[in-house]
């Protein structure tokens, strides 16, 4: 040797790249070539052909000769061996298992399918990050009120005013009678301003919308423009004035995640026509709606302040009444179910549902997972030899924990393939029932599976990472010398029987007291008769025209009475009581309360002789009552005072009645015939025998008297439904998705119980030699298993308790939470446990028990 | 028969007059013998390739201090390569005698 070293670098350098033993042999033959060169040429020179030939090592980076030492892969074969073994050699238990985790799977795909559509929605808007939808709040005594919508002047006022804002554009529903021919139809359309192309996507067919400017110009959709036989001119009615207008563009029809549909646009300026001139000019004629079209680097919360600034100026009492405008962004209105609005801007899917899906899904993956932990830590005793014998040879902890990783995964993975194939024979089952038709390519955007891969890592995650934590950490030598009681496996297992006890019993609670208030909301007592009932809505100024059809209509023989309200309207109480908040109000004709049953608790009905009641009398709910806490009401004066009608004097007391959906509380109300609201609604109640000749008879009444206008009309208990359907939704999905996870729970209760049974297998044997008796030890387990029932009861029902009492306190009416649906439960999972441990006593007395005592 | 390359031919040759070498050894007789330096890695690439194709076998030798502890591996030649070197040698032999020396056109003139 020189006693000169060459540089250390190389060495480590090449140590990563290359195959160890073409590393050992280079390394050495390098070495040795250095120090031959030392002498023969000098430090330098050998220094110089080191380092060359270390670059040129990297040549035999791929020039390997024998296969690399590449434990890492080998590992990961044999773990994917063994476990594909294991789950073969427990096919049974594994089976239920992996279903239950595929269940799991599908029922967070499909909830994850829903959610990603539902947060694309409105999205397809390249500005959409820039569009918003005016809000306005209004303070009535107190209670904020929030408002979609904005007046005609706002869209006037704003673009001008505010710098912060690009654009906008007003859309306004219309209503006209579109004359195709012969034929008169309902068309419903949007009035909107020119510089909505600018805030929205529109896909154009043809045309563009250069020519919008024009008040006689009007673009369509393209289904629209093939309803109308595709002509190029249109006449439409609006207020008895026939207009005629030409198509200057065909847009597409906007895909169905959208609030809007747009099929008919037209200029904004015919609205004016239509309307008295003050509405064009007062600042709270809010009965529109705007959208803004935000700049780029204005600040949302300045442009509020800006817009709340300039309305307080426009109008004093919008300043009085603290009232404030603010943006709402416009993908999130769809969603925004508690915000009133319309204009077609009207939110589809209450937030309610959305969560309640996300929930189910997020459970069901929950369940799954924990069952499957508990089928892995229930096997651990058959593992343990195994994972020791791993240990002694050298397997460090993260090792085993990276087996039963890999383990896991193999399972998640075949559940993964049973939940698409589910996901796939589900979908047009789950599209029918949520309404969206979602087709099978939307389960190949990437969003959703994105969504699927975080789904799967999660189910592999929650399934996989305690019991292989477990595993990994347990005493080598104890598991070897034969004892089982192992690294807390017990206390684990016995927290996991627990929990699972509890979550059975929360859910088997939980789903139960659900659906009985569902049920009650869906049937139950609206306090008046909807049965038989029709509504019409009477075209604006036909008063005088509604006498004549009154008559017509009461010869037609299935025709029971008519009766003609306002719709119920809102005010405040005057005087004193105005502090007391709104009431509502509306206009009857002397009909109404008999056509309804609505029952007099107190008092009577109007007496149509009675001059004093056409004019001065009102009928009040038990809500006002109780509001304006007067005793002996009777004959007294209401502070209530709405145009000509100022202090009346009540006659009578109804009963609550729900005329809102029934979610929301009962609301004060007065009655009355005085005709200080114009009638808009005509309700027609129809004798039991009624026929469909009735019908067509009430529509040539209608055609006599009312025409242009077409004749349509609504069931009221149908509309009453409608309102429900959230609810029914929501209670179908709570349904659905608890039978599912109950199942799980149950699933997932068996085979815990059945491992823990058959761990002490040895125990019930030697007792069966020396004599026991099935019954006794049915009751030796029963007082066990008792102590886990109780705790997981305790674990379960309490939770379940409280969190239900909150959701039902968000109902005016409402079921109990009652003892007995606990009881069903504690029965249910008790049913479970004496089960299993039956099923395992008989299999112990057909097999011999030598198998069980030979074990060692 | 394997077809090899004239780097290949020439490592084998070094091989078969050494009988039993390692990387070092050959290193020193082709510069010896050629003139030319060649890097330590080319001559494992090509003993490699030599070895894939069945004309050279190897072992490690023992551990030596020399080398920090690491073991040689050793090379020797096999039959088949032997016979390869023989055939190309013969081949270009007959190829040398009928080729007319001297011819003027070699010697410059």
């Amino acid at each position: 040797m020189s006693g000169f070293d060459p540089p250390k670098w190389p060495a480590d350098f090449l140590k990563k790249l290359l195959p160890l033993d073409t590393y050992e042999e280079l390394m050495g033959d390098m070495d040795e070539l250095f120090s031959l060169r030392v002498e023969e040429k000098g430090l330098k020179y050998a220094r110089r052909r080191y380092i060359w030939d270390t670059v040129k090592a990297l040549r035999l980076i791929n020039a390997s000769e024998v296969s690399r030492e590449n434990t890492g892969f080998i590992l990961f074969l044999s773990y994917i061996k063994t476990g594909i073994r294991f789950l073969w050699r427990t096919r049974n238990y594994s089976s239920i298992n992996i279903l239950g985790l595929a269940f799991g799977i599908t029922a967070a795909c499909l909830a994850n399918l829903f959610i990603t559509d539902q947060f694309s929605f409105d999205r397809f808007h390249s500005k959409i990050d820039r569009i918003y939808r005016l809000n306005i709040a209004l303070n009535f005594s107190g209670q904020e009120e929030i408002f979609g919508g904005s007046s005609y002047r706002m869209g006037e006022e704003f673009p001008n005013k505010i710098p912060g804002i690009e654009a906008t554009s007003r859309i306004k529903s219309g209503y006209g009678i579109l004359k195709l021919g012969e034929q008169n139809l309902d068309q419903r359309f949007h009035f909107v301003d020119p510089e909505i192309f600018e805030i929205l996507d529109f896909e154009w067919i043809r045309g563009n919308e250069s020519h919008f400017g024009d008040p006689s110009k009007v673009v369509v959709s393209e289904s629209f423009f093939k309803k109308i036989g595709e002509r190029e001119e249109l006449t439409l009615s609006l207020k008895d004035e026939e207009k005629r207008f030409t198509i200057v563009g065909i847009i597409k029809d906007f895909p169905i995640n959208s609030t809007l549909s747009p099929r008919l646009l037209v200029p904004m300026e015919q609205w004016i026509t239509t309307v008295h001139e003050r509405r064009t000019t007062n600042w709270l004629d809010i009965n529109m709606n705007l959208l803004v079209l935000k700049d780029e680097n204005a600040s949302v919360e300045a442009i509020d302040g800006q817009m709340t600034e300039l309305a307080s100026e426009g109008d004093e009492d919008f300043s009085e009444g603290e009232g404030r405008l603010y943006l709402h962004r416009f993908d999130k209105i769809h969603s925004a179910t508690d915000i009133y609005t319309g204009n077609g801007l009207n939110p589809t899917i209450s937030e309610e549902l959305l969560w309640v899906i996300s929930i189910v899904g997020i459970l069901c993956l929950f369940i799954s997972g924990l069952n499957y932990s508990n089928f892995s830590l229930g096997h651990f005793l058959i593992r343990s030899r195994e994972v020791g014998v791993r240990k002694i040879l050298g397997a460090r902890p993260h090792f085993v924990w990276h087996q039963f990783f890999t383990e896991t995964m193999i399972s998640t993975i075949l559940a993964l393939m049973i939940a698409f194939v589910l996901v796939g024979i589900l979908l047009p089952y789950f599209s029918e029932f949520v309404e969206i038709p979602y087709r099978y390519s939307d389960l190949f955007k990437g969003k959703f599976i994105l969504g699927c891969l975080a789904i799967f890592l999660l189910a592999t995650f929650l399934s996989g990472s305690y019991p292989s934590l477990i595993l990994s950490r347990f005493k080598t030598v104890r598991v070897l010398k034969g004892s089982h009681k192992v690294g807390g496996k017990n206390i684990a297992s016995r927290v996991f029987l627990t929990s699972q006890v509890g979550l059975a019993i929360f859910l088997i609670i939980g789903t139960i007291t659900v659906n009985r208030q569902l049920n009650y909301l869906l049937d139950f007592d609206l306090g008046y008769s909807d049965e038989r009932l029709i509504s019409v809505d009477l075209p604006a100024n036909s008063e005088d025209r509604l006498e004549r059809f009154r008559i017509l209509a009461s010869g037609i023989p299935g025709v029971e009475s008519i009766s003609a309200n306002s719709g119920y309207n809102g005010t405040s109480l005057s005087g004193d009581l105005a502090e007391k908040g709104r009431v509502r109000h509306i206009h009857v004709d002397e009909n109404f309360v008999d056509q309804l049953q609505l029952e007099i608790i107190e008092g009577r009905n109007f007496d149509p002789a009675l001059k004093t009641d056409k004019e001065n009398s009102v009928l009040i709910n038990q809500t006002l009552l109780n509001k304006i806490e007067l005793e002996d009401p009777i004959g007294q004066t209401l502070p209530f005072s709405y145009g000509d009608l100022v202090d009346p004097t009540i006659v009578g007391i109804v009963r609550d009645y729900h005329f809102d959906a029934p979610k929301y509380d009962r609301s004060p109300l007065v009655i009355y015939l005085s005709p200080q609201y114009p009638y808009q609604e005509i309700l027609i109640k129809m004798k039991p025998s009624f026929s469909g000749k009735d019908f067509s008879e009430i529509e040539k009444a209608w055609n006599e008297i009312f025409d242009p206008y077409p004749f349509s009309y609504d069931w009221i208990e149908d509309s009453n439904a409608a309102k429900m359907k959230a609810e029914i939704k929501i209670r179908d999905i709570a349904m659905i998705g608890s039978a599912i996870s109950i199942m799980l729970v149950v699933f997932g209760l068996l085979s815990v119980l059945g491992t823990y049974i058959q761990q002490r297998m040895k125990e019930i044997v030697i007792r069966k030699i020396n004599g026991s008796r099935t019954s006794d030890l049915l009751i030796l387990f029963a007082r066990r298993f008792s102590i886990w029932l109780g705790l997981g009861f305790l674990v379960g029902a309490w939770p379940a308790y409280y969190f239900l009492q909150e959701w039902l306190n968000d109902y005016a009416t409402r079921v109990e939470m009652n003892l007995g649906i606990a009881v069903l439960a504690l029965v249910v999972c008790g049913l479970v446990f004496i089960g299993t441990l039956l099923y395992q006593m008989i299999k112990i007395s057909r097999v011999n028990p030598v198998i069980f005592l030979s074990d060692e | 028969m394997e077809s090899i390359g004239s780097l290949e031919e020439i490592i084998l040759m070094i091989l078969m007059k050494r009988e039993k070498c390692h990387g070092v050894e050959i290193v020193e007789d082709y510069e010896g013998v050629l003139k030319k330096s060649i890097s330590l890695p080319a001559i494992h690439v090509v003993l490699k390739r030599l070895t894939r194709k069945g004309l050279v076998k190897s072992q490690f030798g023992e551990p030596t201090s020399e080398r920090g502890g690491r073991r040689k591996r050793i090379y020797w030649a096999t039959p088949a390569g032997y016979e390869v070197i023989k055939e190309l040698k013969e081949a270009k032999d007959e190829l040398w005698n009928s080729i007319t020396k001297p011819s003027f056109q070699y010697v410059g003139i």
